[in-house]
């Protein structure tokens, strides 16, 4: 039985940590309580990566959080990736270890993007044995996270929050709900978000992702090159009352502005979610 | 209706090579048809990829300019799709890419800046590994020198260039205006290493860069002087080794010491 590790504990608010901050903030030491990093970014043998994350661990906690795993591939798990994962773990000694509900290449191929799964029960038998697998592996129970996507299959049988409620459910693992990709695939498909949300079990939420998209009119693409917006905003301020306390972080992979700038939304995070679990009081 | 399996083959051969036949699988979204939404998939993997080259090769973009590099960067990504969890290791086969692809060999610019910036790439990144101080050799007895190799540090990378690429990845990088890309008629032997965080290179003289490539096997100083003999007299020999080795250690190109007896030693 994977250990509960110390996910269970809120962590606060976090940002994403990118290369472009690393002096600022081994420099200030700003006021966030915790940093996500992408675990693959980490995964090499040495040099300034490295050295940085080790100094930064120092003052911060850490969140894992991976982009390969390719949980929901048809084919068997990747033993050097997950070696990889855990050397990386044992050395940060994370509070958080997560990836996507997604896979991310066949036949030997990465495609390096969150590949969506048909919502399936055959998909859920797939994906419970994998988890299990992993948190097996690691000593620790993971957080998957719900993706933005683009398609929708014909042969899916449940919806989208029914898929990643089930799978937690029967393999014991957390939730990493992104609010961000909520509302993205909300538009994209034509569902509540609302009704998303109410549909995640409060008991297995661990970690908020909030992030900014690309809205093209016709499609929005997840693409974390910009402010949150109001919409998401009101969506976390019900996922909040909904959750509780729950620890919660900003992505931002591209245009990424000033840490300073970063801090101010991290800011409104902080105040939203204040009053949200003030009011469920 | 596809399998498990199959579903994920036909979505990945639609965004690797457009084929179609995952389209029946998939539904029109509110706004978007099925086509429209696999296109998503489709153009994002060719941006993403392209966004990886970039970042592992500024100066190759700089000094191909945009529609190149954007050319050689899609070419690239069809010949050689990720086989890398991590994609960090992406761009690991662009150097010879470019050089064997003829839309690019011609232009042998290219495929030697790619070489320089992932030579600096692997030094980046690569084991911390210890570098020895010149005090251990110092304390060494005398008749231990026949019997010493000295390691080099991992981060060590020869590279041979005829162009003039090390002094245009530096002007990229300084954000200055990079020179006219220029060729000499014989290339050079440079290196990359990094000690401990910061990157360096330098050009190496032809009896110091044999020396060198001994040592990558894991040479000593006999070795060391036997290879210099085809540049030096022989009474100079030990002492013009003996200061190629005094700068290798300055430099932190030298990891430390193997005593072969030793290590025969610890293999029985």
């Amino acid at each position: 039985m994977p250990s509960k590790l110390n996910s269970s504990s809120n962590l606060g608010f976090g940002l994403g940590l990118r290369t472009t901050h690393y002096d600022a903030i081994l420099e200030t030491r700003p006021a966030l309580d915790w940093f996500e990093i992408i675990s693959e970014n980490y995964m090499v043998d040495g040099g300034r990566p490295l050295a940085n994350l080790t100094r930064i661990r120092r003052d911060y906690p850490m969140a894992m959080h991976g982009v390969s795993l390719s949980i929901g591939s048809s084919e068997p798990l990747n033993a050097d990736y997950l070696r990889g994962l855990k050397k990386l773990a044992d050395r940060i000694e994370p509070a958080i270890i997560s990836d996507h509900l997604c896979w991310t290449g066949v036949a030997g191929k990465n495609l390096h993007d969150l590949m969506p799964i048909p919502y399936t029960e055959d998909a859920v038998t797939h994906v419970v044995d994998r988890v299990r697998q992993v948190q097996d592996f690691l000593g620790c129970q993971i957080l998957l996270e719900n993706v933005s996507s683009y398609i929708t299959f014909a042969q899916s049988e449940m919806s989208e929050w029914e898929f990643l409620r089930t799978i937690a459910e029967r393999a014991d693992c957390h939730i990493l709900l992104d609010i961000n990709n909520i509302f993205v695939s909300a538009f994209n498909h034509g569902f509540d978000p609302i009704k998303y949300v109410e549909g995640i079990p409060t008991d297995r939420v661990r970690q908020f992702h909030l992030a900014g998209h690309d809205n093209r009119g016709d499609i929005i693409i997840d693409t974390h090159d910009a402010s949150v917006i109001a919409p998401v905003w009101a969506l976390y301020a019900i996922a909040c009352k909904r959750f509780g306390p729950v620890s919660t972080m900003i992505e931002r992979d591209d245009n990424i502005p000033p840490l300073e700038e970063l801090l101010v939304e991290l800011g409104q995070a902080r105040q939203i979610a204040t009053e949200a679990t003030m009011k469920m009081q | 209706m596809s399998t498990y399996a199959t579903l994920q083959k036909q979505l990945q051969n639609y965004v690797l090579s457009g084929e179609r036949d995952v389209l029946s699988e998939v539904m029109d979204g509110p706004r978007l048809d099925a086509l429209g939404r696999l296109d998503v998939y489709a153009t994002g993997y060719q941006l993403r990829l392209i966004e990886i080259l970039d970042a592992d090769y500024p100066a190759l973009h700089v000094l191909a300019g945009d529609d190149l590099f954007d050319q050689l960067a899609r070419a690239y990504i069809a010949a050689h799709p990720s086989v890398f969890p991590n994609a960090r290791w992406f761009g690991l086969h662009l150097p010879q890419f470019l050089a064997g692809d003829a839309a690019f060999s011609a232009q042998t610019v290219l495929a030697e800046m790619a070489r320089f910036e992932w030579a600096m790439n692997l030094a980046f990144d690569c084991t911390d590994d210890p570098i020895l101080d010149i005090a251990e050799l110092a304390s060494l007895p005398g008749e231990a020198w026949s019997t010493v190799d000295f390691q080099l540090h991992s981060s060590m990378q020869r590279v041979e260039l005829a162009w003039n690429v090390p002094a245009f990845w530096q002007a990229v990088t300084r954000a200055e205006d990079p020179p006219i890309p220029a060729q000499s008629p014989n290339a050079a032997a440079w290196m990359v290493w990094r000690r401990e965080l910061t990157i360096y290179f330098r050009s190496l003289e032809t009896d110091e860069a044999a020396a060198l490539e001994a040592l990558q096997g894991g040479g000593n100083f006999a070795r060391i002087c036997e290879i210099l003999c085809d540049w030096h007299e022989p009474g100079q020999v030990p002492t013009t080794a003996m200061a190629l080795l005094k700068r290798w250690i300055d430099e932190g190109l030298i990891s430390g010491l193997r005593h072969q007896v030793s290590a025969r030693l610890h293999l029985r």
